[in-house]
């Protein structure tokens, strides 16, 4: 089940709820949250991210997509969030910090995660925004538009050159 | 209606809620650091496994009942009026209602009747914040046998739903016999000199006062709209023929509430059929 219609800041809480009713139904599900790094600026995550460890959600995997770029700007900038593994562990979670374009460890840790026990894992996965496309890269400003014609088929020949599964 | 038998609708919420909890597993209920207020602790010592208490972070209660529901439970969310809908109101709106989710937002001490924990806790805009989203059903009980019908009501009704309880002590207005529909207001009397709408705990005020003005020659009639939305046009155009005023009184702002229903109701319906 995929669940997309949250807005920023309460998709923990709603990962949270389906963890703790597969619990209860014994389903032995899995749920897997992301979460971008901009939004764990909302008060909410963390109420949420208290949720996650009070009720021992160890079928709980919060994956943040920190690529340090929000609308603004840089988050370290705008509002720092920093430093965000000291923080996770303290709030009762198993951390894991990986590079968020490599195949092999998101699949690493997607499997560590599963061993954990009696606590939520998350996964800070270090990526750059907009990878992959030169004049994207790295840039907020594309953060919530669309390319035009021209722009979108230079995206797609880089992306065709750089990556050979797409 | 009986005025030295009473009781606070909150009290009749947490007692149906326990008693359905028998029957029905899938109940599951929320609250905020507030169920002794708000009496969901009467399921949670019965229900243990299937009560959680979220802390005082009403935001994250919200969305979590909304992920809950999503698994096939039926999450009844518990807290005051102002912070259930006053401070998760963006929660209430995108993660339940905009997914139309079937999450029971249930929530006591609403309007002035609070009395002394003063003005931050006396919400009298819940209604008019909850009628305006889309997919929400707005209930808003008098009294004990009401409140028991429509807290197992909404139980069986797919969708979010909102239900309005008050902290005060109010009179036993129905017997068991009463029967009610959601969407149908519940007319007591037959008075023509005038219709007086209420909701709530001004119900059993309202038939005080009716019975007060029989005795001076007035005859009126009450209507209970325990439902705010959807609102019964109907029982509007009927009064508005029948009688020749209509009064609301409720303990909410005019803005928003009973009245702004029956405004609009006139203007669209009403207008047109009366002449």
């Amino acid at each position: 089940m995929i669940c997309q219609q949250v807005h920023f800041g309460q998709g923990l809480s709603v990962a949270n709820g389906m963890a703790i009713a597969s619990k209860l139904n014994h389903e032995g599900v899995r749920v897997y949250c992301i979460c971008g790094d901009g939004e764990l600026q909302e008060g909410q995550i963390w109420e949420a991210a208290m949720t996650s460890s009070h009720y021992k959600l160890d079928n709980l995997c919060l994956v943040i997509d920190n690529n340090n770029l929000q609308i603004d700007g840089k988050v370290n900038e705008v509002m720092s969030i920093y430093p965000l593994d000291e923080k996770f562990k303290s709030f009762g979670f198993e951390v894991i910090t990986i590079d968020g374009h490599n195949i092999q460890k998101i699949i690493q840790a997607f499997e560590k995660a599963k061993t954990i026990k009696g606590k939520p894992t998350v996964i800070i996965a270090k990526t750059i925004k907009g990878k992959g496309i030169s004049f994207m890269e790295n840039v907020a400003d594309w953060h919530g538009k669309a390319p035009k014609e021209e722009e979108y088929n230079i995206a797609i020949e880089e992306l065709n050159q750089n990556y050979l599964y797409i | 209606m009986n005025l030295d038998i009473t009781k606070a609708t909150r009290q009749s919420y947490g007692e149906k809620l326990a008693e359905l909890g028998e029957k029905n597993k899938d109940i599951v209920v929320l609250d905020a650091d507030l169920s002794g207020a708000t009496k969901t602790s009467i399921f949670a010592k019965k229900f243990p496994e299937r009560f959680f208490d979220m802390g005082i972070s009403e935001q994250d209660m919200m969305s979590t009942a909304a992920g809950m529901s999503t698994f096939g439970k039926i999450p009844f969310a518990s807290s005051f009026a102002m912070f259930a809908t006053g401070r998760a109101y963006d929660q209430i709106r995108n993660s339940i209602a905009y997914p139309n989710l079937n999450v029971k937002v249930c929530a006591s001490h609403a309007g002035v009747t609070v009395g002394e924990d003063g003005a931050t806790h006396q919400m009298i805009e819940d209604l008019g914040l909850m009628r305006g989203i889309p997919n929400m059903i707005v209930i808003c009980t008098s009294d004990d046998i009401e409140t028991k019908w429509a807290v197992e009501e909404i139980s069986k009704l797919k969708g979010p739903t909102y239900l309005r309880l008050c902290r005060l002590a109010t009179p036993i207005i129905y017997t068991e016999k009463q029967k009610f529909e959601i969407g149908k207001g519940v007319q007591i009397g037959e008075g023509t000199d005038a219709t007086v709408f209420a909701t709530g705990v001004t119900v059993a005020e309202a038939i005080q006062a009716k019975e007060e003005l029989e005795k001076a020659g007035i005859h009126i009639r009450v209507i209970d709209m325990h439902t705010i939305k959807p609102i019964d046009k109907d029982i509007i155009v009927k009064s508005a023929k029948e009688t020749k005023k209509l009064i609301s009184i409720e303990d909410h702002n005019i803005i928003g509430g009973l009245r702004k229903c029956h405004i609009r109701s006139f203007n669209r319906r009403i207008s047109s059929k009366i002449n």
